[in-house]
């Protein structure tokens, strides 16, 4: 496993970005200033958030090392039975190196200071295993053959593994050493000592390093002293090195699936794709640092798994920023594909090539990091919001954190330093959950809004229609007002205002007799109830419409001596039935009335309705058994009255021939045998009938 | 002999009443007044046995007179004297407690038959006001609440079986086949009963209408226009 970030500290981000912004716009000075302002605002940024999160971040790790060295150094010889809380820390031993198991008895040892490194002091791993010693003085009390005190041993980091003796017996191994080592380079070394192997007076500590082939190879300081104060500082070391990076692994599982879920159901959005896949492959890489055994494929795919991380991470983060740098994209994937073509083939093609290989394909990414970061820091910048702001701060943290363990790696900054990149990958993870906050926050206000917009449109529909039916209404009003108004017009125009006309004028010539006159005006007067009659809602009921004629006029047929037969029968309801439709019918039976009693002399009338069902038709029949109407003509006093009266009578029946035709019906004279007259006027049921009538 | 007091602003009327009136020594005509205030007066002073009236008094309606009369006299018959007979003045009329109306234009043999015959107990009615009554009747009567309620526009609900306001089979009969045009002796013949049980029918109708509108007469009136006060 190797640590290598993809970042350099974020002012020589600065630089790479004025250079890298420069050539291609050279012609755009003005741009230049802009990316300037940007560059210097994203170092103001990076340098806060570096004080601000990675200071707090490494205080427990460095905390661990200050208080190691400010510790009670007193050696283990001279503690006091009273001070319990004491231990010692070793910074000097003797080495030696062969390949026995076992303690050497004859060996050259040679003054070493811890830690040691077996890379920069160039030692050979071939010539075996390492053997370090340490002598100290101990005069604990005894209680029945026993050390008063729990003794322990804290290293903080070896490479690989070690076994522990003392005072020549072993009494710990760091993990499994045969056939296959585990790995503990980043683990932290606990152990406990059995008090019965301390000695009053002299004793011998001595680790036996194993070397690993591949990796560094090393001791850091060993502590010895009280269990209780040691394990604190190795519960400490250990919640950093592997606990941390547990939970970090499960964050990113469940984040990697969450948002795989999310790109499934909206497949154009791609940023959550690359961010799940970025996740997968940041925990293929953060297995390594706790994991004991890793699978062999494990291993391989870790390698060449560095450039797909800071692949996935520069597609997540441009589409995050909403834009785009298609060249360097581009130019990433290709490189990212050769790489991981070479490292796969690599190992079976050219073996002995892997190593450099490796670290050239490292190298080129560690220098092209500062670029990448660059660029992205423009995209994120661009258009401003906290989350791409987190977002920017979670990249550059970790660039910062990845140039940190790459130093530490290279054994610049001690070796038992921690590697704290893992530590800054949830930050990215702050950054998408506070988009995905955002956003949901956004839809449901935008819920809001759209419901209350709906609403108001809602409101401002109703009010439109209310208002429009209210002038529909208004409309039909005024329009039924003005028909009425019409029809009472012609009413009173052709009927009662030319009857009361034509009387005026006879009255004026002086040829109209008093009875005449009363005659005349008491027609109008039955005109005008006729009208008022017509306006009575009588909801399509034809006999309503009749009898109440007959109520009118049997007065005046009685005085005249005519006695009223009322043969009626149900009808069914006619829904044409209108003021204007009942006016005509009224008319036509007032007609068929007044001519028999002008004309007919008869006794008796008599009035039926009925159904005609040959022709479906509604019947009214008025009989009367005065003279036939072929009669009439001479009945008069003389010829000119005989031809009046015919006059008359023709005038009449064309007037009830018309109305009947407009009803949509018609009407019949017949003589009867004997003596009188019988009108039949026919009359639809319904309207549709009216209408074919009619037309 | 019938005391009959005359309340119509148009001289020429109250003269040809009183003269129609006369032909008739069974009338006797206490008074003829031109105002509704006079009426009322009249009404409280003579006493009289029948009351012929105008609507259209010059101080106030004729259907308040009508009030007073049903009120403080309540043995006193009140025709009402219309020029149309439209239904909406002999309603409201018969709400407010005539009995019956007579029209203006009426004949003489008409008009002093139609007094006869409300002194008999008989009153007169046209298929319109009959199919008026009939809805009006039917509207209340299939309310199942036994409790009375007045909503705006609508009649007072009449309890089930109140026979005092509710109508008859037989009364309901005869509004139906007044409806359909038959007179009353038609209406008897029909029925199996005379024609004077009809009209007394008639007149008992009209009493249950004015019971039965009381309570909605104020709103009624003035929503017809046609009275000021009551």
């Amino acid at each position: 496993m190797k640590p290598i970030g993809w970042g350099l500290y974020a002012r020589f981000n600065a630089l790479f970005d004025v250079r890298f912004k420069l050539k291609p716009l050279s012609a755009r000075l003005k741009n230049d200033a802009a990316i300037m302002k940007h560059t210097l605002m994203q170092c103001a940024a990076s340098a806060a958030l570096l004080l601000l999160v990675l200071g707090p971040l490494c205080t427990p790790a460095l905390a661990i090392e200050a208080n190691a060295q400010k510790a009670n150094r007193a050696a283990i010889n001279t503690v006091q039975s009273s001070d319990f809380r004491a231990y010692t820390v070793f910074d000097k031993a003797e080495f030696t190196q062969n390949k026995s198991l076992t303690p050497p008895r004859e060996a050259q040892w040679a003054a070493v200071t811890l830690p040691d490194s077996w890379n920069i002091n160039k030692r050979d791993r071939s010539a075996g295993f390492g053997w370090y010693r340490f002598r100290f003085s101990h005069q604990g009390e005894h209680h029945d053959g026993y050390d008063a005190l729990q003794r322990a041993l804290y290293i903080p980091r070896i490479t690989n593994n070690v076994e522990v003796f003392l005072n020549g017996s072993s009494f710990a191994v760091s993990g499994r050493l045969a056939p296959e080592p585990e790995n503990a380079w980043n683990r932290a070394q606990y152990f406990l000592i059995p008090p019965s192997l301390f000695k009053l007076g002299e004793n011998e500590l001595l680790i036996r390093l194993h070397p690993d082939g591949f990796l560094r190879s090393g001791l850091s300081k060993v502590y010895l002293g009280d269990s209780d104060a040691l394990s604190h500082f190795f519960e400490q070391r250990y919640l950093i090195q592997t606990t941390a990076p547990q939970i970090i692994t499960g964050l990113l599982m469940v984040m990697a699936i969450f948002s795989l879920a999310i790109w499934a159901k909206r497949r154009s959005e791609t940023m959550f794709l690359f961010f799940s896949l970025m996740a997968l492959v940041a925990v293929i890489r953060l297995v390594h640092y706790y994991l004991r055994t890793t699978p062999e494929w494990l291993n391989f795919l870790a390698v060449p798994s560095l450039a797909w991380l800071t692949f996935f991470q520069l597609q997540f983060s441009f589409r995050f920023a909403n834009y785009a740098m298609p060249r360097i994209e581009k130019g990433l994937l290709i490189f990212t594909v050769v790489s991981s073509l070479i490292l796969l083939v690599l190992p079976f093609a050219a073996p002995a090539a892997y190593g450099n290989a490796t670290a050239i394909i490292y190298l080129l990414l560690t220098l092209s990091a500062p670029f990448l970061l660059a660029a992205l820091a423009y995209a994120l910048t661009r258009e401003r919001s906290p989350e791409k702001m987190i977002l920017l701060a979670a990249l550059v943290l970790n660039s910062a954190l990845g140039l940190h363990d790459t130093l530490a790696y290279q054994e610049r900054l001690g070796f038992d330093r921690l590697y704290l990149l893992p530590l800054g990958l949830p930050m990215i993870l702050f950054a998408v959950a506070a988009l995905l906050v955002k956003r949901f926050v956004a839809t449901l206000s935008g819920y809001e809004a759209l419901n209350a917009d709906l609403a108001r449109r809602v409101a401002e529909r109703e009010a439109a229609l209310q208002s429009s039916f209210e002038q529909v209404r208004q409309l039909d009003q005024q329009r039924a007002t003005a028909e009425e108004r019409q029809r009472l017009m012609r009413d009173m125009h052709d009927g009662i205002g030319s009857h009361l006309m034509s009387t005026l004028a006879l009255a004026r010539m002086g040829s109209l007799s008093n009875k005449d006159m009363t005659e005349v005006l008491a027609d109008c007067i039955d005109e005008l109830k006729l009208t008022i009659d017509s306006l009575e809602p009588v909801e399509s009921d034809l006999l309503v419409v009749l009898g109440n004629l007959r109520y009118r006029l049997e007065p005046r047929l009685n005085v005249a001596g005519i006695s009223l037969e009322w043969a009626v029968k149900d009808l069914p309801p006619l829904a044409y039935l209108d003021p204007e439709n009942i006016r005509s019918v009224l008319r036509i039976v007032q007609e068929a009335f007044t001519n028999t009693l002008k004309h007919a002399r008869a006794k008796r009338i008599t009035i039926s309705t009925g159904i005609d069902y040959a022709s479906n038709r509604v019947l009214v029949r008025i009989m009367d058994d005065g003279v036939g109407l072929e009669e009439r003509t001479g009945l008069g006093a003389g010829a000119n009255q005989a031809r009046e009266d015919q006059k008359y009578c023709g005038r009449g029946i064309d007037n009830m021939k018309r109305r009947a035709t407009k009803l949509g019906g018609t009407i019949e004279f017949t003589a009867l045998k004997d003596s009188g007259t019988c009108v039949n006027l026919y009359l639809p049921m319904t309207l549709t009938t009216l209408t074919t009538a009619a037309t | 002999m019938t005391r009959v007091l005359i309340v119509e602003d148009d001289a020429a009327f109250r003269d040809r009443y009183a003269a129609i009136l006369a032909q008739d020594s069974a009338f006797e005509v206490v008074a003829s007044v031109g105002t509704g205030g006079e009426g009322m007066a009249m009404l409280d002073l003579r006493k009289p046995d029948v009351l012929l009236v105008d609507l259209g008094l010059p101080d106030i309606s004729g259907m308040s007179v009508i009030q007073h009369a049903t009120k403080t006299l309540p043995k006193c018959e009140c025709m009402v004297v219309t020029v149309f007979g439209d239904e909406e003045h002999v309603l409201a009329s018969i709400e407010a407690g005539a009995a019956g109306y007579l029209l203006k234009d009426a004949s003489e043999e008409n008009f002093l038959e139609g007094i006869r015959e409300l002194i008999a107990g008989g009153s007169p009615i046209s298929p319109i006001i009959a199919r008026r009554l009939l809805k009006r009747f039917q509207a209340d009567a299939p309310s199942p609440a036994p409790t009375a309620a007045i909503a705006p526009g609508s009649l007072i609900k009449i309890a089930e079986g109140d026979s005092d306001i509710a109508l008859s089979s037989r009364e309901r009969e005869i509004l139906l086949l007044a409806s359909k045009g038959f007179n009353y002796p038609e209406m008897g013949k029909l029925m199996g009963i005379s024609p004077h049980t009809v009209t007394s029918h008639v007149k008992k109708i009209y009493r249950k209408l004015a019971v039965h509108s009381r309570g909605e007469a104020v709103f009624e009136a003035n929503r017809m226009g046609l009275i000021r006060t009551l």
